[in-house]
């Protein structure tokens, strides 16, 4: 029995080496509602493109995102990233954006009822938007505009804490 | 005596491995040492002599391994198919390898079981050798390369299955049930291969969702502390900045118009 127990474990241990990694590994996550230490914020940063190319609503998009995301009137909208990251007070992290672009996020302070972030896009020519915003707990905030392919990217921002 | 040395091929991909971790040619040398003890002994088939055998070669490996337990089912099963397979010399360089490696696997059992699969089909296949490759070689690339699958392939059993014949000795414990278990083993895994492969060839298709159809309004949740305030609005000269708020309770959504495509 000793031997056939360690045949299936040698099996097993195949199985696991050639198991495919989850498309998404790495910097995706679809954690949005994860809560961090309390001495941080959860800041995530999703990538929507919006196009004509294409129709319809990227399921992964959710409902009151995509309530507002069709305001723009593009007859498509996908998911293409969502990153992640904690933050505590101070703390700063820049995440890579569709197009050669980088948004810098950084939690200026936080309390028990607000978040100070500072957000930062840069293009390939310089920085395009320098601003500092006071979101409140949990609450959403939107930049959009920059152009991709044949739509722009739309970079919802949520600060959860 | 039935030899089952490594093919050319086989023996170039063991020394390739050298570099890795693999001492391939101990192990080779140990078998070769096998062999010619073997020939020095006997050329008869002997239940003594294999123990002799089992035992110098343990010392030989520096007394780490208890081969006895491996050496004595080999006998067994031997015994049982009918003498015709020399399994000790493949027993031998399972316990050599397996040593080699590390102990990390436990490579006797698994060649055991091929040795039993390869009487089962017919002995057509020298399934013993390429077992022992693979998972050396698997073991030696630190698991990437998943060989043992492509050789679990080759000894499943195809066609008529012989039936293994009853132990003749008292000491030939388990053979139905291991070649019982054998035949799961190939079911399982040819089950599994095939849960594998429909994973990894699933075709990813984006199936993109009609707005009307995917956006329920009674689920959207309107919170007033969407709305941000901004503090600070700087933006490059090329750039044109609107902010906006489509509905109360939405989001706070500052456009940058850029150039940059």
């Amino acid at each position: 029995m000793r031997r056939f127990t360690s045949f299936f474990v040698f099996l097993f241990a195949l199985f696991v080496a050639a198991a495919p990694a989850p498309a998404l590994a790495g910097n995706l996550s679809h954690d949005a509602d994860r809560r961090p230490a309390s001495s941080k914020a959860h800041i995530t940063v999703s990538v929507v493109h919006a196009t004509d190319s294409e129709s319809g609503m990227d399921p992964a998009i959710s409902p009151s995102m995509a309530s507002q995301l069709r305001y723009f009137n593009r007859k498509g909208y996908r998911l293409l990233s969502t990153q992640s990251t904690d933050l505590a007070a101070g703390g700063s992290e820049q995440f890579s954006i569709e197009g050669g672009r980088t948004l810098t996020i950084t939690l200026e302070s936080k309390d028990s009822e607000h978040a100070r972030v500072r957000v930062q896009l840069e293009g390939k020519k310089g920085v395009l938007l320098d601003t500092t915003v006071k979101i409140n707990r949990d609450g959403t905030f939107m930049v959009g505009g920059p152009k991709y392919k044949d739509g722009e990217l739309y970079l919802p921002l949520k600060v959860s804490y | 005596m039935a030899e089952s040395l490594l093919t050319p091929a086989q023996l170039a991909l063991l020394e390739e491995t050298d570099g890795l971790r693999l001492a391939s040619t101990e192990a080779l040398a140990l078998r070769a040492l096998g062999v010619e003890l073997r020939d020095a002994l006997s050329g008869e088939v002997d239940v003594a002599d294999d123990v002799m055998l089992a035992i110098a070669l343990n010392d030989m490996v520096g007394g780490g391994v208890d081969v006895a337990d491996d050496v004595m089912l080999a006998i067994a099963l031997n015994d049982a198919v009918g003498s015709g397979i020399d399994v000790a010399d493949d027993v031998m360089l399972a316990i050599a390898l397996n040593d080699t490696v590390g102990g990390g696997i436990d490579v006797a059992d698994d060649v055991m079981l091929a040795i039993a699969l390869n009487d089962a089909v017919g002995g057509g296949i020298d399934v013993a050798d390429d077992v022992m490759l693979a998972i050396a070689l698997n073991d030696a690339v630190g698991g990437g390369v998943d060989m043992a699958d492509e050789v679990m392939d080759e000894i499943e059993p195809v066609g008529e299955v012989v039936q293994l014949r009853p132990a003749a000795r008292a000491s030939g414990p388990a053979i139905t049930s291991r070649w019982g278990a054998a035949g799961g083993i190939g079911v399982v895994f040819a089950m599994a291969a095939a849960v594998l492969f429909s994973i990894t060839n699933t075709p990813r298709a984006y199936q993109p969702v009609e707005i009307a159809a995917e956006v329920k309004p009674e689920s959207i949740q309107v919170a007033s502390f969407n709305e941000a305030e901004i503090e600070d609005l700087n933006t490059a000269d090329n750039a044109t900045v609107t902010v906006m708020q489509f509905d109360e309770g939405g989001p706070t959504i500052i456009l940058v118009s850029d150039s940059e495509g």
